[in-house]
């Protein structure tokens, strides 16, 4: 009896140890505003998880009827993010959509290596440009299931190395790396010949002397006239590119990120 | 009567003399004793006298030479064997070819002929042979086979003469520059760029500007073998010559001028455009040199001549016989190391690239 006892108090032990983390996860899409039906969540949820487990990085749909007392749309989205727990899965990495119903406000946030890498503000801004019209028209089925489909493609062009980013800027950094790739090619032969020849240099020894520094006794130059006239300035202004901060300005490229460590794309809708 | 020709011989045994680079004495090879330059001087100041006297008095025979030949040769008989010496006709200082007594021709230094410095040797044979076999160092591209199958055919001590130019060069010259300064105010960036004349005149001084008055020493390889050292130039004596050859000059002064005056210029032109500083750009417009032409004197200077065979080819080698610098001909290449050296220098940028890119 006794035995039995220590048996299945292990048991219980080892299966909460294992089963604790996952019955401890967030469910990827929590709709407290009641857009979606029973089905539409389901298979939301599953999309998410799939694309969660494929990639280690939570995708999250959020729907609140308001800020919970936070002051802004970015800071319920971290505290979220902290109390449900998300820091405890996939190294902290996740990406997620919440939508507050009350005030008409969208923000996609990303936490982590992966995400942050994977979620640039270009591409935060290109998933916005695609859901918030979505959002607006009251399409919200398609509009998370657009939301989910923009993920997973922009994790699996981070996963190739690729992430969605500002074209001009990776066609920037493509020119870079054609560039170094043919310096590489092109110039290391270049300096191998200079080199080579260089050292053929070594086996000439023989020159005709041009100057006579060597001759020039101490105090031997003296200069008797010295003039540095002053004739005339031009002057050439440059105008200073101005940086323009509205939502459809040009990006730099990369993701901003917070002292949280949290990259945010907010709005209305 | 040919002319007669003077042998520096030991005064305690007659041996021939010679002047010790070491010592810097003038030594008999046969019983080692030692003499000053100015106690040879002395004692040979007779004997040349007399030599002169003789090549006053006749003029050469050389019966067996064509005309054109003939202009260009002397012939003299060695005082100790009494063969007969054919020497081009510049030679001043050479060995029986008999006998090996040192030689020395006094007409060649008489009057206007007479050098007024030169620089004795300071290095001996021996030295001349260790640094050509350390000039090969450092050369990677020479043939592997360059050092081992290239032998010294001859190798003589030469005292060549130079000629010693001095003089003022004067230049004007007038450049123009600008200044250039960048700052940003409000949303424009200024660039300020200032124009200026600048005018510069001064002079130069140069003291003993080396060329060498021989034409069968190439320009290149005398220019190439300095600095010499003016510390050891000392007023000449024939005392230093025995166990070297020597030549008088067979280019005149002022047939060698354009050389100095060349150097002279360049050198006026860096200095004074070296006073020109503090500016963004410099582009000269106007520049002029006059040089005043002071004395010329006449110096032999001392070198070490070292010929070698590789490949049927004769390479030559000179030696800086007072500070041991050595020039020489173009080396040959080993188009295969050539060939190498590229090869594993280019795959090696290439793989440092490449692992610079991955990261």
């Amino acid at each position: 009896m006794k035995q039995l006892k220590y048996i299945i108090g292990f048991l219980v032990f080892f299966l909460s140890i294992y089963f604790t983390p996952l019955l401890a996860a967030p469910t990827n899409v929590i709709d407290q505003y009641g857009l979606l039906n029973a089905q539409e969540t389901e298979g939301l949820n599953q999309q998410a998880a799939t694309i969660s487990e494929e990639y280690q990085c939570g995708v999250y749909i959020r729907v609140m009827p308001d800020l919970g007392g936070n002051s802004n749309v970015e800071r319920y989205a971290e505290a979220i993010y902290y109390s449900e727990g998300m820091q405890d899965q996939y190294d902290g990495n996740m990406v997620m959509l919440l939508v507050v119903m009350g005030t008409r406000d969208y923000d996609i946030s990303a936490h982590g290596d992966i995400a942050n890498r994977a979620f640039t503000d270009y591409g935060k801004a290109q998933i916005a440009n695609s859901i918030v019209y979505r959002l607006a028209d009251g399409k919200y089925y398609e509009a998370f299931d657009t939301f989910l489909n923009q993920c997973d493609y922009m994790l699996e062009q981070e996963a190739y190395g690729t992430p969605v980013d500002d074209p001009t800027i990776q066609q920037r950094e493509q020119n870079k790396r054609s560039l170094f790739q043919g310096l590489i090619f092109g110039g290391s032969p270049l300096t191998a010949l200079l080199i080579c020849l260089g050292l053929k240099s070594r086996n000439r020894s023989k020159s005709i002397k041009s100057t006579a520094a060597d001759y020039v006794p101490k105090k031997g130059f003296v200069l008797t006239n010295s003039k540095d006239l002053f004739i005339h300035r031009d002057v050439i202004r440059t105008p200073l590119p101005r940086n323009d901060s509205s939502s459809g300005g040009s990006h730099s490229g990369g993701t901003t990120v917070n002292s949280g460590g949290f990259s945010h794309h907010s709005g209305k809708f | 009567m040919p002319t007669q020709v003077t042998n520096y011989k030991c005064p305690n045994c007659g041996g021939p003399l010679h002047f010790d680079s070491d010592a810097q004495l003038v030594k008999c090879d046969y019983c080692d004793s030692q003499f000053s330059p100015d106690e040879i001087e002395l004692l040979y100041t007779k004997k040349n006298e007399d030599a002169l006297q003789v090549a006053q008095e006749n003029a050469p025979i050389l019966a067996q030479w064509t005309k054109e030949e003939a202009r260009h040769m002397r012939a003299y008989t060695c005082p100790s064997c009494k063969a007969e010496l054919i020497c081009d006709e510049n030679t001043a200082a050479t060995r029986c070819p008999y006998c090996d007594n040192p030689t020395i021709v006094p007409s060649q230094f008489e009057g206007a002929l007479k050098p007024d410095y030169i620089i004795p040797f300071k290095l001996g044979k021996e030295e001349a042979t260790n640094r050509l076999k350390k000039f090969y160092h450092g050369k990677p591209l020479l043939p592997s086979s360059f050092q081992d199958a290239n032998h010294i055919e001859e190798i003589k001590g030469v005292y060549v003469p130079f000629w010693l130019y001095n003089g003022t060069a004067h230049a004007n010259m007038s450049f123009h520059t600008t200044r250039t300064n960048t700052y940003i105010t409000g949303h424009e960036q200024v660039t300020e760029t200032n124009h200026y004349q600048v005018v510069r005149q001064g002079n130069v001084t140069f003291k003993h500007i080396p060329a060498d008055a021989s034409s069968k020493m190439p320009d290149d390889f005398m220019d190439s073998l300095e600095p010499f050292n003016y510390e050891d130039l000392v007023p000449f004596q024939m005392s230093y010559l025995p166990g070297y050859l020597a030549d008088k000059f067979d280019v005149s002064a002022q047939d060698n001028r354009s050389r100095a005056d060349v150097r002279m210029t360049n050198t006026t032109y860096d200095k004074i455009t070296s006073t020109v500083v503090g500016y963004s750009s410099v582009v000269p417009e106007f520049r002029d040199v006059g040089i005043r032409h002071d004395k010329v004197s006449y110096a032999f200077f001392p070198i070490w001549v070292l010929s070698t065979r590789y490949n049927g080819k004769v390479y030559l080698f000179t030696m800086n016989g007072q500070t041991g610098k050595m020039v020489g001909d173009d080396l040959p290449m080993s188009g295969m190391k050539f060939f190498l050296y590229f090869l594993g220098i280019t795959l090696l940028f290439i793989l440092i690239g490449w692992v610079l890119l991955l990261r």
